[in-house]
């Protein structure tokens, strides 16, 4: 706590200087999270009360004032001039709104795209209950927002208070969150942590095509979770300067997700093995605790914040059986019956975030920031048992080579060197930022930064009861197909002393310095210009390269002399380059670090090619370029445009080696009167990444040569070097109008989304691919068929006045989309495909939905 | 409302506060002040009588000097007793504008610049103290108090009525008497008054203002510093000129909340970020169109002390608010996973499944050639049509065995498969 | 597009309850100068039609009766608008109504060129620059909370003078009248016409409403003299 001292210390001589503030919006802009209340039918949370005042803004002009950039803002909504009061002769007043109706959802309700995050159903909605009241005497304020669709999409939120005194705020909110709306999970108990295999499948027991007919009896299903957040949070003027503020927000997340399940390859061993995409269980809580207290000073300003967050996970595990048997490549015939896998499902884990910043307001209009932060991640969940199997396990081929492995050394606690996690990454942040403006025509700016994050977990893969190192890879069944490969080291039996296993958790880690400077000229009155640098050295802990290098240079330059628009042109270039690259950093942490290590005579295999370069480590040369012009067309329209480009270049021979991303948009406002409104948008973006890899030669991994990193060498040779290539492209459009005839208004709207994208590929030889492809390198082409994502949306509504009080709205959305992705290609009605069991046959290849709405809006 | 003399306790300490912060922001005007005032020349559509009486008066023009003198001077026989000038208001004068009394001139504000201690009075709020901006464009304004304002401005009072701001300083101004409120932002506005359409004579915070962009911004810090605003300064959009005024317009309630210059946070945003609000009509996108989410949820535009204007210390800080699941740490960790969430996701939306910014097994292979089935080119050969259906590219492909992708926390999850 | 029967139901009713519920409140007529042009019109072809005015206004415009505006030097376009107002409903006047309701909006224009050709009438200026109509003319009353006039209506009060540099959104100028020499009791009528709200039919109006709510009738009278002797 010594850490807080002097900064209270500061603090508390600070605040015998300063005067009063106003204080407001002290969390919004600078807390995470629900700072955005609204949902499909109306995004903004206040769509109902936009309608635009037809009187305009002033008596003494025509038309709206421009923001400094030169965009026009709205009209003001039309409002009552005053509220009304609460009650005869109350102080406080008030106004409502009521948007109460009825939805309908029709055509392919259940498309994924439709319902990604919206829970639309048919029925009564009360579209926008908005309430606001004050009491204009004493500024006490009191403020209602909320919207329902369905149970999982809702929200309300209540403020309250007093203006610039205190606020309480209370919310609730569901969100949903649909991953996919086309499941077909073969098993029981999706949603728990158990799945179990329906009659009469037998884990371990059942053939491809009676997992296939079963599969086919399987009910549609939609797998997501719906987010149920409860806030209460409170701040408060405490004392001249100072405010305080409290919040605990809990999340109660629940549903389920798509999974995996692993039975070791299939694609290299027919009728083997097992790929399984399950379910797993979401029944998540969160409990987020914030506070803090600020001072917000003339001179000195300070702000002590506290974040805890408290995630609690209430499955730690999901269990699944696998219908397959499994069948060891040599040897005598299976020993075990390994079909059930687990997971083990994250951690309950604690956080805490105390940071304190504090600056001083200096001479040349100057400001001097400095800033600290101490965190800490922690969780010491119990840990699971490495396998859940029971009985013997592996493969016995004779008694001098007997691979198997006694589950019941394995499926306890006592086979763990520790009982719980204990993992814990600490992080701290010291930031010092000085900023002087002597003069309007130049201002200077430096800063330093230093984050670090401590990973001080501890885990060795040791089990007291073999003395063996390591661990069961994939709930037992690789060691079950492939002699020796169970995923142990030890170093008293040869037949396991040389095996190259990870034994120990790599407690990743970094810190991370920035140090940046820059300069602002001001040159005449319409122009400025932004120089800034930045060094930032990167030094991460067990990774391949212990020091990285950035640094980056920026150019801006803002122009306010063309027309009564605003252009703003960026461009910045980032050289990274860093310390020597090694390809295995990873040495310390697998068994051939470990005394009793035995290093075959032919030597370990490569654990991969020193050509490779990560793209997160990588040398790399950047340059981005973006440009954007506000340009004013008279006194009622703008136009607006940008253009962008990046372009990466990595030095890899493997790896990511470029990408490049262009694209513009241009928008058209148009608000010739308070009733007539207009928005044209266009865009289009274009993106495409490189990368290289290289297939190892196979026959080399049991041979000479095996241990040769080198990209040409016999384990990479260059005729298994491959090409990748993703060429992405997006096409926006949009239109709007609004218009208001008087007693009815007209809402219209259309967007248009196409993305393209296409994987290609480019190979030296047949001996890229996978030995099970090589056969038709002949016929597989130059790449993957083009996924596409299109979605048309059109909608249409009506705001009839009946009276000042009362409306009715009618509308209607109709939206339709077609989606392509060959991940999913091929597996309606063919979801189990040999040893591997489908359960999402993702987004529907087309849709066509409609919404209509009808409903009453009632002023309050 | 409380007794004048309570409400009038300024301490000296809080008063050399108050001079030392208008001396800061004298500063700033003053510079600015010397700044060439942008005169663009606009083609003025004048009756041709007018525009005849213009150019033959233009140069015998002069503004009017009224003084205390001159006002004291008798009126031209008309029966209203004891004319005033502006400088001389009372606190009685006050008393009379009640209920309207959203006004200060000068004199009060002089003599009483710190009229409300918080301590004093419970009910009052921080509004009351509000100073009268200078405007070192018209230095010798003064203060003409809200009511001369909305005379003119009447249907600007009344869409300013329902924003937030303007509630409060009303508010402010019922709780202790007198308080500016117009005048607080734009300065005096006398010089204004008699000659309005004179560039700078008030201080104005849209395109056509001459006062400097960071003397808007002064104007508006002179109340809002600190807070989430605490590092403005240096951070990229006050390096690219945005004023507070490009984002937030406090005189009318455009949006639900946030006083902003259109309808929503994200569409504030998209006016200059329309290439990220276009990432966010792609297949998977966080849910901003479908209004759960906004821009500033995950950014604080008024600066940060992270890149990019994160709120958080790290990129991953910020989705674990949202995504606690994945903050661990785990037994096993998986390094790009734990440096940047960035490393494999486009959190503003993208053409793969769950955000991912290649698709899988691509994704992966950009950084595990290793040896055996990580680094094999798959081709169409392999899709679950091919024919040789392979899992490592079909449905969720690496990730149908290597799920626990973002760190495992079992003993036997160091590849993620368990 | 898909509905179903629920839905069907749905819309003849809510357009039956839109039926019963359309009760249509007239709106009082309202003139909106805000993107008043300035006018153009045949000064020699309003001469023809300027017989009838000439029995208040007088034949060159000057009123033959204080209570009456003068006319002559006045903005065209302010006339044309006015005569706007008064054919439109905007600004009442039992004589004037009527009498507009008979131009068509030709005349109107030519008649406001030819008055405002017209030269405006002579006053012999008195010293009163520290009269209080002065001073409200001149600075307006901050504890009243009154503007000064000359803003809008020039510092000598024969029309506006905006700065030609400000590239902010303008009133329509043109349509400010001249009030120097205007007679004082037609002067005091109109204020308290704006003050009283019978004379609020256009945005200009508007404007003038929120001027002289705070205007004493003493101040009204001292203002009515003061620009009557510009």
């Amino acid at each position: 706590m010594r850490k807080l001292l002097v900064p209270s210390l500061a603090v508390a001589i600070a605040a015998a200087f300063v005067g009063t503030r106003a204080w407001a919006d002290s969390t919004d802009s600078a807390r995470v999270g629900d700072i955005q209340y609204g949902n499909a039918l109306d995004p903004t949370g206040w769509a109902p009360l936009l309608w635009a005042d037809p009187r305009g803004f002033s008596w003494l002009h025509a038309g709206m004032m421009r923001t400094p950039s030169g965009v026009l803002y709205p009209y003001p909504p039309r409002r009552e001039d005053a509220g009304s009061p609460l009650y005869k002769n109350s102080d406080w007043v008030y106004s409502g709104f009521l948007q109460l109706g009825y939805l309908h959802v029709g055509g392919d309700t259940q498309a994924e795209f439709l319902r990604q995050y919206a829970g639309w159903r048919d029925g009564l909605a009360p579209g926008l209950f908005a309430l606001y009241a004050d009491d204009p005497k004493t500024g006490q304020y009191l403020e209602f927002r909320g919207s329902r669709l369905s149970g999982d999409d809702q929200y309300y939120r209540l403020r309250s208070g007093q203006y610039g005194v205190y606020k309480v705020e209370a919310f609730y909110r569901d969100i949903p969150h649909h991953v996919t709306t086309s499941a077909y999970p073969l098993w029981n108990g999706v949603g728990s942590t158990d799945l179990t295999l329906p009659a009469p499948l037998m884990p371990g027991g059942s053939t491809p095509p009676e997992v296939a007919a079963v599969e086919k009896t399987r009910p549609r299903q939609t797998v997501g979770a719906t987010r149920r957040r409860e806030g209460l949070g409170l701040e408060a003027k405490l004392y001249r300067d100072w405010s305080g503020y409290i919040s605990i927000v809990n999340e109660k997340r629940t549903g389920n997700g798509l999974w995996g399940g692993p039975m070791y390859l299939n694609y290299i061993l027919e009728d083997n093995g097992g790929a399984l995409e399950t379910v797993r269980p979401i029944d998540f809580t969160t409990t987020d605790v914030s506070m803090g207290l600020r001072d917000a000073g003339t001179v000195w300003q300070f702000q002590l914040n506290y974040t805890g967050s408290f995630f609690r996970d209430h499955e730690d595990q999901l269990n699944f059986q696998s219908p397959f048997a499994l069948r060891n490549v040599a040897g005598v015939p299976q020993v075990a019956n390994i079909h059930q896998g687990q997971f083990s499902l994250e951690p309950d884990n604690d956080s805490h975030n105390l940071r304190a910043e504090l600056s001083r307001s200096l001479k040349w209009n100057g400001q001097l920031s400095l800033a600290t932060a101490w965190g800490t991640m922690r969780q010491n969940d119990p840990l699971l048992p490495p396998v859940t199997c029971t009985g013997t396990g592996g493969v016995f081929i004779s008694p001098s080579a007997d691979y198997t492995f006694n589950c019941a050394n394995w499926n306890t606690g006592a086979a763990l060197s520790r009982q719980t996690a204990g993992a814990r990454i600490d992080t701290g942040l010291l930031d010092a930022k000085l900023t002087l403006r002597p003069t309007s025509r130049l201002g200077w700016h430096a800063g330093v930064r230093w984050y670090r994050e401590d990973n001080k977990t501890n885990y060795l893969a040791f089990n007291p009861l073999t003395g063996q190192y390591g661990y069961i890879a994939e709930n037992g069944s690789q060691g079950s197909i492939i002699p020796g490969q169970i995923g142990i080291f030890d170093p008293r039996n040869p037949l396991f002393a040389s095996y190259v296993t990870q034994v120990r958790a790599i407690p990743f880690g970094y810190s991370d310095t920035v140090f940046d400077t820059g300069v602002d000229w001001r040159l005449g009155e319409n122009n400025t210009l932004n120089l800034t640098y930045s060094f930032d050295r990167n030094q991460p802990k067990y990774r391949e390269r212990k020091r990285v290098n950035e640094q980056r240079i920026k150019l801006a330059w803002v122009d306010r002399a063309i027309g009564k628009g605003t252009l703003r042109v960026d461009y910045e270039f980032a050289y990274r380059n860093g310390g020597p690259y090694n390809y295995n950093p990873y040495e310390l942490f697998y068994s051939t670090a470990l005394p009793g290590f035995v290093t075959p005579p032919l030597g370990n295999v490569a654990f991969t090619t020193d050509a490779m370069r990560k793209y997160d480590l990588a040398n790399r040369v950047e340059h981005k370029f973006h440009a954007t012009l506000i340009y004013p067309i008279g006194a009622t329209a703008t136009i607006s445009a940008i253009v962008y480009a990046t372009r990466d270049d990595y030095a890899a021979a493997i790896g990511r080696q470029a990408t490049r991303n262009r694209g513009f948009d241009l928008s058209w406002d148009w608000q010739p009167s308070p009733m007539t409104s207009m928005n044209a948008n266009l865009g289009r973006d274009d993106s495409s990444l490189d990368f290289s890899n290289v297939g190892d030669n196979e026959n080399v991994t049991g041979g000479p040569g095996r241990g040769d990193p080198s990209l040409g060498g016999p384990l990479f040779p260059l005729a298994n070097q491959w090409q990748g290539i993703d060429h992405e492209r997006d096409y926006n459009a949009g239109l709007t109008l609004r218009h208001d005839f008087g007693r009815v208004r007209a809402d219209f709207s259309y967007t248009y989304t196409y993305a393209l994208g296409r994987i290609g590929y480019a190979f030296a030889s047949a001996g890229a691919l996978p030995i099970t492809q090589q056969p038709f390198a002949g016929d597989v082409g130059n790449g993957f068929p083009d996924n596409h994502y299109h979605i048309n949306t059109l909608q249409l509504g009506f705001d009839i006045a009946f009276s000042r009080m009362l409306g009715l709205r009618v509308f209607d959305v109709f939206e339709t989309g077609s989606f392509a992705d060959w991940h999913y290609l091929g597996l309606q009605g063919n979801l189990v495909i040999d040893h591997r069991i489908y359960t999402d046959l993702g987004p529907q290849p087309h849709y066509s939905a409609n919404l209509i709405g009808v409903l009453l809006n009632v002023k309050l | 409302m409380p007794p004048v003399s309570a409400m009038v306790s300024p301490s000296d300490r809080a008063l050399r506060c108050r001079h030392r912060r208008a001396g800061a922001l004298l500063f700033v005007f003053a510079v600015a002040g010397a700044l060439p005032g942008a005169r663009h020349a606009a083609a003025q559509v004048v009756h041709p009588a007018v525009s005849a009486t213009l150019t033959q008066r233009d140069s015998d023009r002069i503004l009017p000097t009224l003084t205390a003198q001159a006002a004291a001077e008798a009126g031209d026989g008309s029966p209203h007793a004891a004319p005033l000038p502006a400088s001389a208001l009372t606190t009685e004068d006050f008393r009379r504008m009640l209920p309207r009394t959203d006004m200060r001139s000068d004199a009060d504000a002089n003599a009483h610049p710190h009229p409300h201690a918080f301590l004093d009075n419970g009910a009052a709020t921080s509004f009351d103290a509000a100073p009268i901006a200078k405007n070192p464009l018209a230095p010798d304004a003064i203060a003409i108090g809200a009511t001369s304002c909305i005379a003119c401005h009447a249907l600007e009072n009344l869409q300013a009525s329902h924003s937030l701001h303007v509630r409060a300083f009303r508010a402010g101004a019922a709780g202790t008497g007198a308080a500016a409120a117009c005048e607080s932002c734009h300065g005096p506005g006398s010089a204004h008054a008699r000659d309005p359409t004179k560039p700078g004579s008030i201080i104005a915070f849209t395109r056509d203002a001459v006062t400097p962009i960071d003397a808007q911004t002064g104007v508006c810090l002179a109340c809002h510093e600190g807070g989430a605003r605490q590092d403005w300064m240096g951070s990229v959009h006050q390096q690219h000129e945005l004023a507070c005024t490009d984002c937030h317009n406090p005189m009318a309630r455009l949006s639900a909340e946030g006083a902003l210059a259109d309808h929503s946070i994200n569409e504030v945003c998209s006016t200059c970020h329309q290439d990220i609000r276009d990432k966010f009509n792609r297949r998977s996108h966080m849910p901003l169109p479908e209004g759960q989410m906004s821009c500033v949820d995950c950014h604080n535009p008024h600066g940060t002390l992270t890149a990019d204007l994160i709120k958080t210390d790290t990129v991953n800080g910020t989705c674990y608010a949202c995504h606690a699941e994945k903050r661990g740490p785990f037994l096993f960790e998986h390094a790009p996973v734990r440096e940047s969430c960035l490393t494999c996701h486009d959190p503003h939306g993208s053409n793969q499944e769950a955000l991912l910014t290649l698709p899988v097994p691509m994704l992966c292979q950009q950084c595990h050639t290793m040896t055996g089935h990580p680094n094999d080119l798959l081709t169409t050969a392999g899709l679950a049509t091919g024919p040789a259906p392979d899992e490592r590219l079909i449905g969720r492909a690496c990730l149908t065995c290597h799920a626990n992708i973002h760190g495992s926390n079992n003993p036997s999850g160091s590849r993620f498969h368990k | 597009m898909i509905f179903t029967t629920r839905t069907a139901i749905l819309f003849p009713l809510a357009w039956a309850a839109m039926a019963a519920g359309m009760v249509l409140a007239a709106n009082p007529p309202f003139d909106d100068l805000r993107k008043q042009a300035p006018i153009h019109g045949d000064a020699v072809a309003g001469a023809s039609k300027a017989a009838t005015c000439a029995a208040c206004h007088g034949a060159k415009g000057i009123a033959v009766a204080p209570n009456f505006p003068n006319l002559a030097g006045q903005s065209a376009t302010y006339l044309y608008v006015q005569l706007r107002a008064f054919r439109g409903g905007a600004r009442v006047n039992p004589v004037m109504q009527p009498l507009a309701k008979t131009l068509t909006d030709h005349d109107m224009r030519n008649l406001a060129a030819h008055f405002a050709l017209l030269p405006g009438k002579a006053v012999s200026r008195a010293a009163q620059a520290s009269s209080r109509g002065s001073i409200l003319f001149h600075d307006g009353d901050a504890a009243l909370g009154v503007p000064p006039c000359q803003g809008c209506h020039g510092i000598d009060g024969r029309g506006p003078r905006p700065d030609r540099t400000s590239t902010a959104p303008q009133p329509a100028w043109s349509s400010f009248p001249v009030l120097a020499g205007q007679n004082a009791p037609y002067v005091l009528t109109q204020l308290k016409a704006f003050r009283d709200g019978t004379r609020i039919g256009t945005s200009n109006d508007k404007v003038m409403q929120g001027v002289a709510h705070d205007l004493t009738i003493a101040d009204m009278r001292a203002l009515a003299g003061y620009v009557s002797r510009l």
